[in-house]
């Protein structure tokens, strides 16, 4: 399904200078690269969409001595285009597995469990602000969330889009803390 | 792209990945990949799609879509299982503080009798209290011997139908009132004050508690409102936390109604929804009068004869007496003289229904395309059949 493109260090480096000057600017417009690319072959069912996006992003890197002198314009489009050559080859050739009936798998007891505990452990490091933010922002259900979101609009005096913003950064940052807490129990159990 | 709700609804629709119109879909990627902003709402909406899943708080349609193609990527899988564990944490710590609230009153109650029992004076002041209790009790008594509010409000609700239901199918709770095919928008009903009381008492009901009887009702209200979306919505979820045939006949009379105001391919797609939907009722209660009549208006609705007098039958070994079954009656008469009792039709019928059911279009169009004989004589809405019979000659080129 992908081509096996042998990208070398400098190569990369190259391609995170076109990305951006400053080094950590071009790390997270690249990361934001790879998850758009990774939306785009998930809306068009492909399996295994974070190896498609990898591999667009290779084949851009391997172009990248030639591209970034010629190359004007934002590099996403650039990106886009490659992926839509990415998908037309993805749909020609025979899949090994098609799309079932249901992706969704019922998760494991344990599994659940530890996320649990790590989501408890995580929300005990938030200040009591942000987590009672983030708790009455996903409390109730339809019409008495809407009411509880507006009382938090009026509380903390910001409109309906930055209190959205805001607890999905709060939820970035549980997200991030739960897989590290994950990892660390997986190694415990290893 | 149109509005803001517009397009709030293809971008969920894209990430569901049952976006149909193409353009639109090109028009969001593009997007996607140039637009910072719009790169933000698409993230923020995926979010929103997890949790709604997690929360148990999407339609049966987007479910169907998120339980099949949503989690293709390992970080949707990832935020499924995070989502669900913010659902759990929520509803646990939700629990936990109305508890602790029951357990601080207790204790305040507690001390309260303490005081009151260290002074004589304290003591005949709560043997006072005490009578006045005993003499309230009756009164109580009074109060609880009324009907609750949801009983209220579905008294309520009979008294604003009585003359005149508002569309042919059955909505459960309601005694039976005449229907009248008349053309053009009808007039609203002239109880118009009672059914608002209604709803005020249901809309209270539904904020304060969740559950599935209240959400039924609220959704109830809804449907004899002709406000289907929200009536769809309220009883998506009501079925989604109980196996009560009502709520899946009135979910049922729900898609039927909505088709009404449709045509085409979405229109038939809404009447086996609620073909789907009558039939669950009746698996759960075989006997449910109120599903057994809708399914026969159902199939008339979409034009299965065969069906549609086999349903009428089987609705009047259920009830033969009721006025209901006078209708029944004249449906099958005017079902009865025309068509012949073609066995090769019937299993056409049959067959068509099945794939449509079962969501197998193209068969279903294959089927009504080599059947020209079905067509002529109107077995299957023009236009399906129409539309069946270029698709298939389109194939023989």
């Amino acid at each position: 399904m992908t081509q096996n493109l042998e990208i070398d260090e400098n190569e990369f480096e190259t391609l995170l200078g076109w990305l951006g000057d400053d080094r950590e600017k071009a790390g997270q417009k690249y990361e934001e690269i790879r998850s758009q690319l990774i939306i785009f072959f998930s809306a068009r069912k492909c399996l295994a969409p974070e190896d498609l996006a990898d591999d667009t992003i290779n084949r851009v890197t391997a172009k990248i001595s030639g591209l970034a002198a010629v190359y004007q314009g934002d590099p996403s489009l650039y990106f886009y285009g490659v992926a839509k050559k990415v998908f037309l080859e993805y749909t020609k050739k025979p899949q090994a597995e098609q799309l079932g009936d249901s992706l969704f798998v019922e998760p494991e007891a344990e599994n659940q469990e530890a996320h649990y505990q790590c989501l408890d452990q995580c929300l005990g490091n938030l200040a009591f602000e942000q987590r009672r933010l983030i708790l009455s922002y996903y409390q109730h259900e339809k019409r008495t969330k809407i009411e509880a979101r507006k009382k938090l609009q009026q509380e903390w005096q910001i409109s309906k889009e930055t209190l959205r913003v805001r607890a999905f950064r709060l939820r970035e940052i549980l997200k991030r803390c739960v897989r590290k807490c994950i990892k660390k129990k997986n190694h415990e159990t290893f | 792209m149109t509005d803001k709700s517009d397009e709030n609804l293809h971008l969920r629709e894209y990430l569901l990945c049952i976006l149909e119109d193409e353009a639109e879909r090109d028009e969001i990627e593009k997007r996607l990949f140039i637009d910072k902003q719009f790169y933000a709402r698409v993230i923020l909406e995926e979010d929103e799609i997890v949790q709604d899943y997690a929360d148990g708080n999407m339609a049966a349609r987007e479910k169907e879509a998120f339980e099949k193609n949503f989690l293709i990527s390992a970080d949707r899988r990832e935020n499924l299982n995070f989502s669900r564990a913010l659902r759990k944490y929520i509803d646990n710590q939700t629990a936990e503080d109305e508890a602790s609230e029951k357990t601080k009153k207790k204790k305040e109650i507690k001390s309260t009798w303490s005081f009151l029992f260290s002074s004589p004076r304290l003591v005949a002041a709560a043997a006072g209290g005490c009578l006045l209790i005993i003499l309230s009790a009756w009164a109580f008594y009074y109060i609880f011997s009324r009907p609750s509010d949801t009983e209220l409000a579905a008294v309520l609700l009979n008294q604003v139908y009585q003359s005149e239901r508002p569309f042919e199918t059955r909505v459960t709770d309601f005694d039976y009132a005449p229907f009248r095919k008349e053309r053009g928008d009808k007039k609203e009903p002239a109880l118009l004050d009672e059914r608002n009381r209604a709803e005020r008492i249901l809309l209270d009901r539904a904020a304060e508690n969740q559950t599935a009887e209240n959400l039924h009702a609220l959704g109830r209200l809804y449907l004899v409102k002709k406000q289907f979306d929200e009536s769809i919505d309220r009883l998506e979820k009501a079925a989604l936390n109980s196996a009560n045939p009502l709520v899946y006949n009135d979910l049922g009379a729900a898609y039927l109604e909505k088709s009404r105001v449709l045509s085409g391919t979405d229109q038939f797609q809404l009447q086996t929804e609620g073909l789907k939907n009558f039939k669950k009722a009746l698996e759960l209660n075989p006997r449910l009068p109120e599903a057994q009549f809708n399914k026969a208006v159902c199939l008339e609705t979409l034009n299965l004869p065969g069906q549609a007098r086999e349903a009428w039958q089987q609705y009047l070994e259920i009830d033969s007496s009721s006025p209901w079954s006078k209708e029944a009656r004249q449906h099958l008469e005017e079902l009865n003289p025309k068509q012949s009792s073609d066995v090769q039709s019937n299993e056409l019928e049959t067959a068509f229904l099945n794939f449509a059911e079962e969501n197998r279009g193209e068969e279903a169009i294959m089927l009504a395309g080599e059947n020209r004989e079905l067509i002529k004589e109107k077995y299957l809405p023009q236009k399906l059949a129409m539309s069946a019979v270029e698709e298939n000659s389109k194939k023989k080129v």
